[in-house]
């Protein structure tokens, strides 16, 4: 079996919607992880867009059919980068120790030897990239972190695997923050979009047509693995140039480009 | 044998939506439109913004002032803080103002529901954020 890592980033806001969901505030909010409550793009959404309706027999071999099991696997996308809004620098992109240590001892079981450094950080610390700092702190929307060094050598690391060199952005914007602010922000820190249904005649809000939907913003980073017995099948992750994954195509969400090739 | 936290949560909102059931219509009326867009505003703004918000809309007379009023009150229930809950919020150490935050938004959950089942209001309602 061979494997690949890959890395999807979001260039508009994402939607994987879940339907409707009684325990959270929001209306329509964005499909996440049992666990950690970290979004996710789930493999189904995934896998359905890289086939995009092909039902010839080289499409029904990678991607199965009634009779048959594709033989391309894919793994639900996982949420490696959050973009927060930040005094300095616009914004940063957050990941956090929990996160790193997921992707490594995965790519490790698949059998991938691509390492992520680990650095740890704990409470409300940062580890932060030049563009991100103001007063030797990390000012993420209403949360203060202290600078405790450079996240240079894991951007570093992050970069290649994603861009397979130094990408400048990514460098400077980087911010390593502790398990529990990054939990934080994957519930305060996606957008928060208000929908309504006007009423045609008058264009005046229908009564009780209000309502709020969830995306995970534009600038995310994903992470995914594909599996398959012959690395051929890899070539259908870069068919295209970018991908439409989630709900709300119409209104231009979803659009995802793909990273890496690890 | 113990409740759980959704349970406890439940309970106690529909006790404080449910205290202003025969209250002033108008009163009634703003308050369950800010059952719906107050943790919207917690998840755009944060919770100490949001919080000011209703503070300072709390500092007048009339329904609206009261409603915010009952707002206040009703968050400071579900966090278990009494007096000046802006103040409280203001000192909280980050740890336990995410915790306030995470609560907040989840308890919020009942406050919505009862504020469309008991006291009749729909969100969009053309008070919701003022």
């Amino acid at each position: 079996m061979q494997t690949k890592a890959f890395f999807l980033q979001a260039l508009t806001p994402v939607h994987p919607g879940t339907g409707q969901v009684s325990g959270s505030v929001i209306d329509l909010p964005v499909a996440r992880e049992a666990a950690t409550g970290f979004p996710l793009i789930p493999a189904s959404s995934l896998k359905g867009v890289l086939r995009d309706g092909r039902a010839d027999e080289a499409a029904n071999k990678v991607f199965g059919s009634l009779e048959q099991m594709g033989e391309l696997t894919l793994t639900d996308a996982r949420l490696l980068l959050l973009p927060v809004r930040s005094y300095a620098g616009t914004f940063a992109l957050i990941t956090c120790p929990l996160v790193l240590q997921r992707w490594q001892r995965d790519a490790e079981a698949l059998g991938l030897s691509s390492k992520l450094s680990q650095p740890s950080i704990t409470g409300e610390e940062a580890l932060a990239g030049s563009a991100i700092q103001y007063n030797n702190q990390v000012i993420l929307e209403d949360i203060d972190l202290k600078v405790k060094g450079s996240s240079e050598a894991l951007a570093k690391a992050i970069s290649g695997l994603l861009f397979g060199k130094e990408e400048p952005d990514l460098m400077e914007r980087l911010a390593l923050v502790s398990n529990d602010v990054f939990s934080y922000f994957c519930q305060t820190g996606l957008e928060v979009i208000a929908r309504v249904r006007l009423e045609s005649a008058s264009k005046t809000v229908a009564s009780g047509a209000l309502w709020y939907e969830e995306a995970i913003p534009a600038e995310a980073v994903f992470s995914s693995f594909a599996l398959a017995k012959d690395a051929a099948h890899f070539a259908e992750l870069h068919r295209r140039p970018y991908l439409q994954i989630g709900g709300e195509a119409s209104v231009g969400r979803g659009l995802l480009r793909v990273l890496g090739g690890v | 044998m113990p409740q759980t936290r959704n349970q406890k949560d439940m309970k106690r909102a529909l006790e404080l939506v449910s205290s202003l059931e025969q209250a002033d219509p108008e009163l009634k009326r703003i308050y369950g439109g800010l059952c719906h867009s107050f943790p919207v505003m917690v998840l755009q703004s944060g919770l100490c913004q949001a919080v000011a918000f209703s503070a300072d809309k709390a500092s007048g007379e009339g329904p609206r002032a009261r409603a915010h009023q009952k707002l206040l009150e009703h968050l400071g229930a579900i966090l278990e803080v009494e007096g000046d809950l802006l103040a409280h919020l203001h000192e909280a150490p980050t740890t336990a103002y995410m915790h306030h935050t995470r609560r907040v938004l989840e308890a919020w959950v009942y406050f919505k529901r009862f504020a469309k089942s008991v006291l009749k209001v729909e969100a969009g309602g053309d008070d919701e954020g003022r």
